[in-house]
């Protein structure tokens, strides 16, 4: 494997499930014992009803492209290898809001609306980053 | 324009695509600059000076930080409460602004503005600026000095610049940009990723 030079995620306490579980290829929601909310991104404590009683449930990793630019410059020079790349944000069936790259297509390809589904990119042996591709 | 060149519609639109679908032109440019005000009480001003420009009313909201936890990644009910809540506790109503100061780091900002204003119809703030109802002697001429898109953006101190050409207008100090019988201004600005909507009116005298 190539060395992975752009910055790597910083697992915090309450973060470090959803990592661990993507590493092994798997998307987690983080989710509110107490209230039911479906909590992005993770949390100490959830912000609708404030309870610390928080767990973690599987979701299907699939979802809709809510809005997206394609990214020509600007962005911090290690990623500028990867130019032109799409930035989206997509809705995930569960019904939260993330932030991710849509990958594995032509950036012209991408339209509002379309379905997604995660797929998760190796980069180095501590993580896997959970990217979207266009679903056909 | 920066750098004192002028820029037409065929500039922007073929300058180069920098994270679609903002142009290279529908950018800031950082900008190094300063700005500075001198404040005090309007019993004091009064004693000082027969041209201030008086802080009438301010309205301030927060949206969320975060861009994904926004319901409306636009702000758009942010922008509205604040010009609603500033223009109700000056008494005043969008139609008695003169001026119209809107910072808006990107073109968007200033169409979404225009119309949570009520400055123009819902949905109609980039016709209304293509009509050129804010450029100089439009029915609302607004950012008389060009926006941070045309002055360059320093960071906070672009908020304070705006504040600086509220306080020119008001006091008929404004030059070439000077809009004729100015007697009220409003002046908004947000801050950070665009989780807060500031609005605040000035005027010639206080109502």
């Amino acid at each position: 494997m190539t060395e992975y030079k752009k910055p790597l995620p910083i697992p915090r306490p309450w973060s470090k499930p959803f990592w661990e579980a993507s590493k092994k290829h798997k998307y987690l929601i983080q989710t509110c014992n107490d209230c039911n909310a479906k909590i992005f991104y993770p949390r100490r404590s959830c912000p609708e009803c404030w309870s610390s009683n928080l767990g973690w449930t599987e979701a299907k990793g699939t979802g809709k492209v809510y809005t997206y630019t394609i990214t020509y410059a600007g962005a911090e020079e290690k990623f500028s290898e990867d130019y032109p790349y799409v930035l989206a944000l997509i809705d995930l069936d569960e019904g939260i809001r993330v932030m991710s790259n849509i990958v594995d297509c032509n950036p012209e390809d991408v339209k509002i609306g379309m379905d997604v589904e995660v797929v998760f990119r190796d980069i180095n042996e501590d993580f896997a980053l959970p990217l979207f591709k266009l679903k056909n | 324009m920066f750098n004192k060149k002028t820029l037409t519609i065929e500039d922007v639109l073929k300058s180069r695509m920098i994270t679609s679908p903002l142009h290279m032109f529908e950018c800031n440019v950082l900008a190094d600059g300063g700005a500075a005000l001198v404040v005090t009480s309007a019993d004091r001003a009064k004693e000082i000076t027969d041209k201030a420009a008086y802080h009438i009313a301010e309205a301030e909201a927060y949206n969320q930080w975060t861009i994904t936890q926004r319901p409306d990644i636009l702000m758009r009910s942010t922008a509205h409460e604040v010009c609603t809540e500033a223009l109700a506790k000056a008494g005043l109503t969008i139609d008695d602004m003169d001026v119209l100061e809107f910072y808006s780091a990107y073109p968007v900002l200033f169409a979404v503005m225009l119309e949570e204003s009520g400055a123009c119809e819902p949905q109609k703030g980039a016709r209304f600026v293509f009509e050129g109802h804010t450029s100089p002697g439009g029915k609302k001429p607004a950012c008389t000095t060009g926006d941070a898109l045309s002055k360059g953006h320093n960071g906070s101190g672009v908020g304070l610049a705006y504040d600086v050409e509220v306080a020119r207008q008001l006091m008929g100090k404004a030059g070439a940009r000077q809009v004729p019988d100015c007697n009220h201004v409003m002046v908004t600005s947000g801050g950070g990723t665009g989780m807060n909507w500031i609005a605040s009116i000035y005027g010639r005298g206080l109502p």
